[in-house]
């Protein structure tokens, strides 16, 4: 019963890790950098970011929400957001959230 | 002599995973990821970010963040690298409860021209912030500074001859 369940642990950590939102995704290292949203907003001169952080695609903690990225710069009017997907092997993987604003 | 060993170190650094460049139509802007290089004995860690865009008369703007047991009110900060001294008055982001304490973002209008300087491995920077006029000082972790300093120096590096172009 214990292996199974050894087992059941190290499948799902496996089929799980490498999972980060990226329009391309390595299964040994994923760096992309990518668009989220543009707004019609004129010009920037801030730029706020907010991270998630993912291990052995077991546990993930963080909070990279836009209005929390804003938060961190004190950006009031956005202009555009891009995103960031690291990824090591799986086993570590970040998702960064990059707002500019004014 | 030190500055070129300074300039030597940072050459072996790579620098892209630690900023983000934007070109917009009244100039770059540049945003390096924060980062922790200084901590308290009580109050624990302090994080900065930098964020430069060109043409806006050489200033950067430097946000913060860090933790104190209360709720306080920070006046002005200071950082201090050999003899580069980077200090004013500061403004207030926001606070926030946690689990260990009051959470501080701050945010601070800086001299870019002096942040090469700034960045210099070989020295061991404070941060000074003061509350009611009490200084709280942030000494620089060895390790986290001795490995950071090149980057941030070759990224204001970066930045400066760009600009001049």
């Amino acid at each position: 019963m214990k292996k199974f369940l050894a087992c059941a642990f190290f499948a799902a950590a496996v089929l799980g890790t490498g999972c980060v939102k990226s329009p391309v995704v390595g299964g040994v290292y994923t760096d992309v950098k990518d668009g989220l949203a543009v707004t019609g907003n004129a010009g920037s001169s801030k730029v706020g970011t907010a991270e998630v952080k993912g291990y052995v695609g077991v546990v993930a903690m963080g909070d990279a929400s836009i209005q929390t990225a804003a938060r961190e710069a004190g950006i009031t009017r956005i202009h555009h957001v891009d995103y960031q997907s690291k990824s090591y092997v799986g086993v570590y993987t970040i998702y960064t959230i990059i707002v500019y604003g004014d | 002599m030190l500055f070129a060993g300074v300039t030597l170190t940072a050459a072996g650094q790579n620098i892209r995973p630690h900023y983000v460049s934007k070109a917009e139509a009244d100039g770059v802007i540049y945003h390096t990821f924060p980062v922790t290089l200084f901590e308290h004995p009580e109050a624990g860690d302090l994080t900065l970010d930098i964020t430069y865009k060109e043409h806006r008369g050489g200033r950067a703007t430097l946000n913060f963040t860090c933790r104190m047991a209360r709720a306080e009110e920070v006046d002005s900060v200071r950082f201090a690298s050999g003899g580069v001294v980077l200090a004013g008055p500061v403004e207030k982001l926001y606070l926030e409860p946690g689990k260990r304490g009051w959470k501080h973002r701050y945010t601070f209008d800086l001299d870019a021209s002096q942040l090469c300087g700034f960045f210099n491995e070989t020295l061991l920077p404070d941060v000074t912030l003061y509350v009611g006029g009490e200084p709280w000082i942030y000494r620089a972790k060895r390790s986290a500074w001795r490995s950071y300093a090149p980057i941030g120096y070759r990224i204001f590096e970066m930045i400066r001859v760009n600009e001049a172009r």
